[in-house]
């Protein structure tokens, strides 16, 4: 009798264990897509959101960090990607997908810049990313040096979504927070350049970038190289081979390869 | 004021402030109280009669509102006067984390007694109050007797020559009371003067020298046992046997009590015993005891107080 | 000097009353997160060890400055072992400056520990040890000092609830001092001009002493700076010692 107590507490609690389990795996999978997506937008902005971290600034802002990289990646449209083939199967994306689709990207008049944007703009393979601005821009607000952030918005995600005015927005607050780093007007240029076509721009951001002291001498490179007009199709993959050499992270090497790759096969 | 005294207190009044729009409490009212070294000074009354804030105020855990006190002729607050007092709370408290041994070489530090001596001082102090088997124990683990009897060695450590008690025997059994007892009375014997309080009179009665009492405040009386218990000629109680079958016919006085076989028992007063043995013999009862009456300390306190 | 032995005596309670086990928790999430990081920042698994680890080794120093700070003045008096300490020869001020220093002893050794296994997780990943985090770490434990002299100042004349609520309080506001600051700048009212400016100087600015932050990104640690941190709060947190021990010195127990 004492024996069969003891087993039915036992399975009780293995049972309890196992519904435990399967529930939040199933929530998690439903809960990473939906919910966790919406929330950064109810963060408070700015001061008001570093008054609230009260001192633990810079972990917060590496939270939020991380959770923009996890928001990012379960984004990606892959039949990889099991949050995607949930999402498509539940049809949760529905929505995005077409205000996206409408949004679309500001075309150039320019036919040459126009097919250059087509390469580079991979809105068909990511995009559904439409909170990352927000949460990238808190993180900015939290912790204004830590650089990576504002060159992720600013280049990375640019690619994918085409959202050129917050992509220049996010770098033009990371110049602010850092009037040193040659980083910036870097980046800035390459927006100019690829997706404004201000040349003048571009020219006044790579002076100031090569101007710093410890700017890399293949941006003054770049710079030479844009100066003498090669042709856009080349001057574009002068600045990519210098948007590589940039940085260290895999990623966005790679991404950027990859376009170069292409751009190449087309010159 | 006079260096004989071990204990001096002239006008003590303690008023403790009302909170938040209660009235101020009056503890103590005027309290003169001298208490002569090398005695045993028993300081009793009934609950909140205030025993406990007059000790207090003697070893410097409340302030006084008024009055002075003053120690072997120093001031209470006085590093000598401190180190010569050594004081046992009621319910005293000790700290669980720390073994026996550990506790009594941490209050010893906090007189100053150098390490060689507080050393010897503990480990006779742990056995002469009887729980040197646990002076490697966790204080957590004590009873709540041990833990008395380690808050008295803690007492003890510095070698006081006067001793504060507040409830002393509170927590120990009839042999702890015992030991403790025989303790007091040997501690007198080396010449110390202990002021402890107490509501267990029976205590009291048989190790004090001096007893005051105290009621609301004030101090109701002082002075020695003798002179306390001995205010008035005590009765004597008689008590003997009559043959059953006779008491009917003796009519005897009301403050005879006739119990089962023939037993009979009377209080008379000292001068009145002779008459009374004559008058038993007389209607042929036989002896059984005499027993002089004593007025006990009870008796005086409840009459003091005012029940 | 009794302070010394009421302070060893404060370090041998906490220590035996397993605080430092938070030490073990603190080290082990290091631990964790070193493995899990990487991929989730993008490569920055560094910078966010070092974010974190400060940021925990402020965090679980303040809650053992609050509870452990309270809870010793009120078990003190709750457990009645007052009566037979503050009844020997011992000035008031020792017993309260000895516990304020066995605490500030065993959290130092709390910080020293956790500012090990903090430098072995970077060593191992970035194999050297970042020296710029010491002030950082010198001024979280200023911080954390200044908490417990508020601890131990509350609980000295409330309960152990309403201290415990009181000196987050502070913890909050000290930290909010700056921007409160700045925004009442933005409204010229002048009753939020005094009412700010007397909570200005009542409550410390802790973020004063925060910088974690340059530390870890190894921006203009200025000296200067520093070190005039450092006195601010070693000054705040004598003052509030001070007045703590003039409130002990008069209680009745």
């Amino acid at each position: 009798m004492k024996f069969l107590k003891k087993a039915g507490v036992g399975i009780a609690c293995a049972g309890l264990m196992l519904a435990i389990h399967g529930s939040q795996s199933a929530m998690d999978t439903r809960h990473s897509i939906r919910f966790v997506d919406l929330s950064p937008v109810f963060l408070p902005k700015g001061r008001v959101l570093k008054a609230c971290t009260m001192g633990y600034r810079s972990a917060v802002a590496d939270a939020l960090w991380m959770k923009s990289v996890l928001y990012y990646g379960r984004r990606v449209i892959d039949d990889d990607n099991p949050y995607y083939v949930y999402a498509e199967k539940k049809g949760t994306y529905a929505g995005e997908m077409e205000a996206v689709q409408k949004r679309g990207t500001a075309e150039t008049a320019d036919p040459v810049r126009r097919e250059l944007q087509h390469i580079l703009n991979k809105q068909s393979s990511r995009g559904l990313v439409t909170y990352i601005y927000p949460l990238l821009q808190r993180v900015a607000d939290l912790d204004p040096q830590f650089l990576f952030p504002y060159i992720f918005g600013g280049v990375y995600v640019l690619l994918d979504t085409g959202d050129i005015n917050e992509a220049e927005a996010l770098l033009l607050k990371g110049y602010k927070a850092n009037p040193g780093a040659w980083q910036f007007p870097f980046y800035l240029g390459w927006i100019s350049w690829m997706y404004r076509g201000d040349r003048v721009s571009t020219y006044r951001f790579l002076q100031r970038a090569i101007a710093m002291d410890d700017c890399p001498s293949y941006v003054k490179t770049l710079y030479t190289g844009l100066s003498r007009e090669l042709g856009k199709k080349q001057e574009a993959a002068l600045y990519l081979e210098s948007l590589i050499e940039s940085t260290d992270n895999m990623e966005m090497k790679e991404q950027l390869a990859e376009t170069l790759e292409q751009l190449r096969k087309e010159l | 004021m006079n260096a004989e005294y071990a204990i001096e207190v002239r006008g003590l009044s303690k008023i403790f402030k009302g909170e938040l729009g209660q009235k101020d409490v009056t503890a103590l009212s005027s309290l003169d109280l001298n208490i002569e070294a090398g005695q045993v000074f028993a300081f009793i009354g009934p609950n909140g009669a205030g025993k406990t804030t007059t000790i207090k105020l003697l070893t410097r855990l409340i302030f006084p509102t008024t009055g002075r006190i003053r120690i072997f002729g120093r001031e209470n607050s006085s590093p000598e006067a401190m180190r010569k007092t050594g004081y046992l709370p009621e319910q005293p408290g000790v700290y669980g984390y720390l073994t026996g041994k550990e506790f009594l070489d941490y209050i010893g530090r906090l007189f100053h007694v150098p390490a060689a001596l507080r050393k010897k001082r503990r480990d006779m102090l742990l056995d002469t109050v009887g729980i040197a088997y646990a002076a490697d124990t966790l204080v957590r683990n004590y009873s709540r007797g041990m833990v008395q009897r380690l808050a008295l060695a803690q007492a003890l450590i510095n070698d006081p020559q006067l001793l504060i008690l507040d409830e002393p025997m509170a927590n120990l059994d009839p042999v702890g009371r015992k030991d403790f007892r025989d303790l007091i009375l040997r501690l007198k014997d080396e010449g110390k003067t202990i002021f402890f309080s107490s509501h267990i009179l029976s205590d009291a009665e048989t190790i004090a020298d001096q007893v005051g009492i105290i009621n609301r405040g004030e101090l109701m009386s002082s002075g020695g046992m003798e002179n306390l218990l001995s205010l008035q000629s005590p009765e004597v109680e008689i008590a003997f046997i009559l043959p059953e079958d006779k008491i009917p016919g003796l009519s005897l006085p009301e403050n005879f009590s006739t119990g089962a076989g023939g037993r009979v028992r009377v209080s008379v007063e000292q001068n009145n015993v002779k008459e009374t043995l004559g008058n038993i013999e007389a209607w042929g009862g036989s002896l059984v005891s005499i027993v002089p009456g004593s007025r006990t300390l009870e008796a005086v306190f409840l009459d003091k107080i005012g029940r | 000097m009794a302070v010394g032995a009421v302070s060893l005596n404060t370090f041998r309670e906490t220590i035996r009353n397993r605080v430092l086990v938070n030490i073990l928790v603190f080290a082990v999430a290091i631990i964790f997160l070193g493995l899990a990081v990487g991929d989730w920042s993008m490569g920055h698994q560094v910078k966010v060890i070092k974010d974190f680890g400060l940021s925990a080794m402020s965090l679980f120093g303040l809650l053992i400055a609050v509870f452990i700070g309270i809870r010793m003045v009120v078990e003190e008096i709750e457990g009645r072992t007052i009566y037979i300490i503050a009844s020997k020869p011992v000035p008031r001020w020792h017993i309260v400056t000895g516990k304020f220093a066995g605490l500030a002893l065993t959290l130092l050794l709390n910080i020293v520990l956790m500012s090990i296994a903090l430098f072995a997780a970077g060593f191992v990943m970035e194999s050297g040890i970042d020296l710029h985090l010491i002030p950082a770490i010198i001024l979280i434990y200023i911080e954390i000092l200044i908490i417990v002299s508020f601890a131990l100042f509350f609980s000295s004349f409330t309960s152990p609830t309403l201290a415990s609520l009181f000196t987050i309080v502070i913890f909050i506001v000290g930290h909010l001092s700056t921007f409160l600051r700045d925004y009442v700048e933005l409204y010229p009212d002048k009753g939020l001009h005094w009412l700010y400016r007397i909570i200005y100087y009542i409550v410390p600015d802790l973020e004063k002493l925060n910088i974690k932050m340059a530390a870890v990104e190894h921006i203009g640690t200025n000296a200067g700076m520093f070190w005039t941190a450092f006195a601010y709060g070693i000054c705040y947190m004598l003052l509030i010692h001070i007045i703590t021990v003039v409130i002990f010195s008069k209680k009745d127990f």
